[in-house]
């Protein structure tokens, strides 16, 4: 399907190739781009916050070490997560802690259900604090969203969420491919303005 | 996260078809949980009815992991519903990349490394309301539910629902469906002693996401730059084939039955015979041996789902399902040839 | 005189290129000079491609994705990635050990682990597309099994007859004990078809065909 995948599909690619070509900048904007996603897989996964972080440093070095062996036939991001559950388990077993992954607590106290094996508590990092920012944050891009003029949020829905390449975008919104960059440019240029004074009061805060 | 964490509580089951109800007083401490009374009271068919509904008339987004032991795969995918049309788009994110359609019941997947498409149109078998209406329901009289708490996946609220077999010819599930819509959002498989055998998940999803379905109808015809194949099907009749089950296996009953080609361009000869108890479906594979290409018996176990191969006389059966590996037996012992 | 700091429109033709490169839309040069931006202002850089991001995950999964990233992250990584050695880039491709096969690998190399080859099942002669084999053996303890992701193989097809439907495959598990797998071409493909015949059930989770890939091997029947 040309181009018609969802976003971190070719850009990845471009930057994997750089990196291996020694290009560490290009390495640095994928870390930036799977951080907080790396983040929430592992702490889901962890209970020590500061593990947690350790744990994601981890796994990004070993991609990084890894990544002349990273073939196009998969996602980046797959491969990332694997790596990101392998480091994770990897370390609980050395901390010789419980490895299993964390599931729903289910002790329903049911005799019925005596032979179902319990399974261990779920791992919440979520404060009153955390879960506020991110609402905020959340709330704060669906506004910005809504007072966008239509056509740049057409474009850029149509772009992110359902992951139309930019030629089948000019397509759907009969106009040059030119418009339609600068359109999702612009959309994210507006977001962007209002979100960013959240993050950078948030600065320090993990979650 | 809320959890349901100690004390008794039970679930009024309610066995659709069967006058009297058995209800169990609910003895769950106040604090846990704050779940209406009558979230708690659903019967089976309600929470499936609920489920079934929500795949069907929400559109959603969003990235999946299936996994199990030794596997895990994961995929993007993309869901839309215009009255009773559906239509899906899947993006394997492990494995070659592939991106398959399925629109009602006609499927294309799109192999990407070797520049394919695939077409194939599946039966419908939208027979999951109609398994509720018949007098024999089975599936109450083969799995129980019980809401067991809540719990949040993906940023949604969820039920967990415990589906729980009567039998050891099935598996058990536990569910989450989120609240408000009933949508699957997670689904772990239990085998007989409660082990998670598979799990599958959303990761990241959105429901009633702005996904059109013109728009992945369109993605679906452009086969520009594939080269096309038609895998042919027939629907077929296993009476008329000459195949019969000497005895029903409890609880599943027989779906339908197709012919399909082995490979795109050959003739159907390759017999499927579907059956279901409403959560779990069994698929009979059967065609002629062929000692080239059958070579090998045995059982094959990938997560929840298990595959038998078995050969008799002229003929190769290949059992599929995800049932316990006694439940594939039995089809197999019981799979007849009624002529020569 | 150095320039320390780029002016506003500089800046914004910087995002502009950002944000076409988040789309996989930005050609190599624009990328090449994308890279190529003075050090001073890099924070912003980075600080926009990722609010790019942010605003992407949160559209496509709301609000529990809108947990933002530490803030020093990069920096400690970085401090670490400075005493890595540098990549080298791979080798050509080892052709797997067997009876003639007209592979095509896309340039990189397969899982270099010793313990990983293939065999052929006797009697094979070639192979008619094996897809790539994309599966983690994540149980069992001990450290995490190197991925074996062989990159997609496709050969010209013989003839039907010829075409070897099953590949015996050796993996060395993190315990050490080899563990045979079956990869049988043929079974995959019933698989899908079980698995979109499984609209049936009410446990409508979208369980995509192809997405399973690998087999254990439990027990041969007797």
């Amino acid at each position: 399907m040309s181009g018609a995948t969802p976003p971190a599909g070719d850009s990845d690619l471009v930057l994997v190739e750089r990196a291996v070509a020694g290009d560490q900048r290009a390495f640095e904007l994928l870390v930036l781009k799977y951080e907080r996603r790396i983040q929430r897989l592992i702490a889901r996964m962890v209970r020590d916050v500061d593990l947690v972080e350790d744990i994601a440093q981890e796994t990004f070095i070993r991609a990084y070490r890894a990544l002349p062996k990273f073939r196009g036939d998969a996602q980046f991001y797959t491969w990332l997560y694997r790596i990101a559950v392998n480091t994770a388990k990897k370390t609980l077993m050395d901390f010789k802690r419980d490895p299993t992954v964390a599931e729903a607590a289910l002790r329903s106290g049911d005799d019925d259900d005596e032979t179902y094996r319990g399974e261990t508590e779920p791992i919440s990092h979520e404060t009153p604090d955390t879960v506020l920012a991110a609402k905020q944050i959340s709330s704060v891009v669906n506004m910005a969203m809504e007072a966008l003029p239509e056509d740049l949020r057409q474009a850029v829905t149509l772009r992110e969420i359902e992951g139309l390449s930019y030629e089948e975008i000019a397509e759907a919104m009969d106009c040059p491919i030119g418009t339609v960059r600068s359109r999702i440019f612009r959309a994210r240029e507006a977001i962007s303005a209002k979100v960013k004074p959240l993050l950078e009061n948030q600065s320090g805060k993990r979650w | 996260m809320s959890m349901l964490s100690s004390g008794r509580a039970a679930v009024a089951v309610v066995s659709l078809g069967l006058a009297a109800c058995t209800v169990l007083a609910q003895v769950a401490p106040a604090t846990v949980d704050a779940a209406p009374a009558v979230v708690e009271q659903r019967s089976i068919g309600e929470w499936l009815t609920r489920m079934h509904d929500a795949s069907r008339k929400r559109a959603y987004t969003g990235t999946f992991v299936v996994s199990s032991e030794a596997m895990l795969a994961s995929a993007r995918i993309w869901h839309a519903c215009e009255g009773e049309q559906q239509i899906e788009r899947v993006d394997a994110l492990t494995g070659p990349p592939r991106t398959t359609f399925r629109r009602n019941d006609h499927v294309v997947t799109f192999l990407q490394d070797s520049k394919v498409a695939r077409m194939e149109k599946r039966e419908a078998l939208g027979l999951f309301p109609n398994l509720l209406q018949a007098a024999d329901t089975s599936i109450a009289e083969f799995y129980s539910a019980k809401r067991l708490g809540q719990d949040r996946v993906a940023g949604f609220e969820a039920d967990i629902v415990l589906l729980k077999p009567k039998d050891k010819l099935r598996f058990g599930y536990r569910v989450w469906s989120e609240k408000k819509s009933g949508l699957v959002i997670k689904l772990q498989t239990l085998d007989v002693d409660g082990k998670v055998l598979e799990q599958a998940a959303f990761s990241e999803l959105q429901i009633d996401a702005p996904v059109r379905l013109d728009s992945l109808a369109r993605m679906m015809n452009k086969t520009t730059g594939y080269r096309t194949e038609r895998v042919e099907t027939l629907v077929a009749d296993p009476a008329a084939e000459g195949w019969a089950l000497s005895e029903p296996v409890p609880g599943f009953r027989s779906m339908s039955c197709i012919k399909r080609a082995p490979q795109p361009g050959m003739p159907p000869s390759t017999m499927q015979w579907v059956f279901s108890d409403g959560l779990a479906s069994v698929s009979l594979f059967v065609e002629p041996y062929d000692a080239q290409r059958h070579l090998k018996e045995g059982l094959v176990g990938m997560g929840a789902t298990q595959s038998l191969m078995r050969r008799s006389e002229d003929w190769w059966l290949t059992a599929v399902g995800e049932v316990p590996v006694a439940t594939l037996k039995s089809f197999a012992a019981a799979l007849q040839r009624t002529r020569k | 005189m150095q320039v320390t700091t780029m002016n506003q429109d500089d800046v914004l033709k910087l995002h502009e290129r950002l944000s076409a490169l988040a789309d996989g839309e930005l050609d190599g040069d624009e990328t090449a000079q994308l890279m190529a931006a003075p050090r001073a202002g890099r924070d912003g850089l980075h600080a926009t491609w990722q609010t790019y991001h942010l605003i992407g995950d949160v559209l496509r999964g709301g609000e529990q994705t809108a947990v933002h990233a530490s803030s020093d992250f990069l920096s400690r990584l970085q401090t670490r990635l400075a005493q890595e050695p540098p990549l080298v880039p791979a080798r050509p491709v080892a052709m797997p050990v067997a009876e003639p096969v007209a592979v095509v690998v896309h340039g990189r190399e397969p899982a270099n682990d010793a313990s990983f080859r293939w065999k052929m099942v006797a009697g094979c002669a070639s192979f008619v597309a094996v897809a790539a084999l994309a599966w983690t053996v994540v149980g069992g303890a001990g450290s995490p099994v190197p991925q074996p992701q062989m990159a997609a193989v496709e050969a010209p097809v013989v003839e039907a007859k010829a075409a070897p439907q099953v590949v015996e495959q050796e993996v060395r598990l993190p315990s050490g004990e080899a563990q045979v797998m079956l990869r049988d071409a043929r079974l995959d493909e019933l698989l899908a078809a079980h698995k979109q015949a499984g609209s049936s059930s009410a446990l409508q989770m979208p369980v995509p065909a192809g997405l399973l890939r690998s087999a254990t091997f439990t027990a041969p029947e007797r």
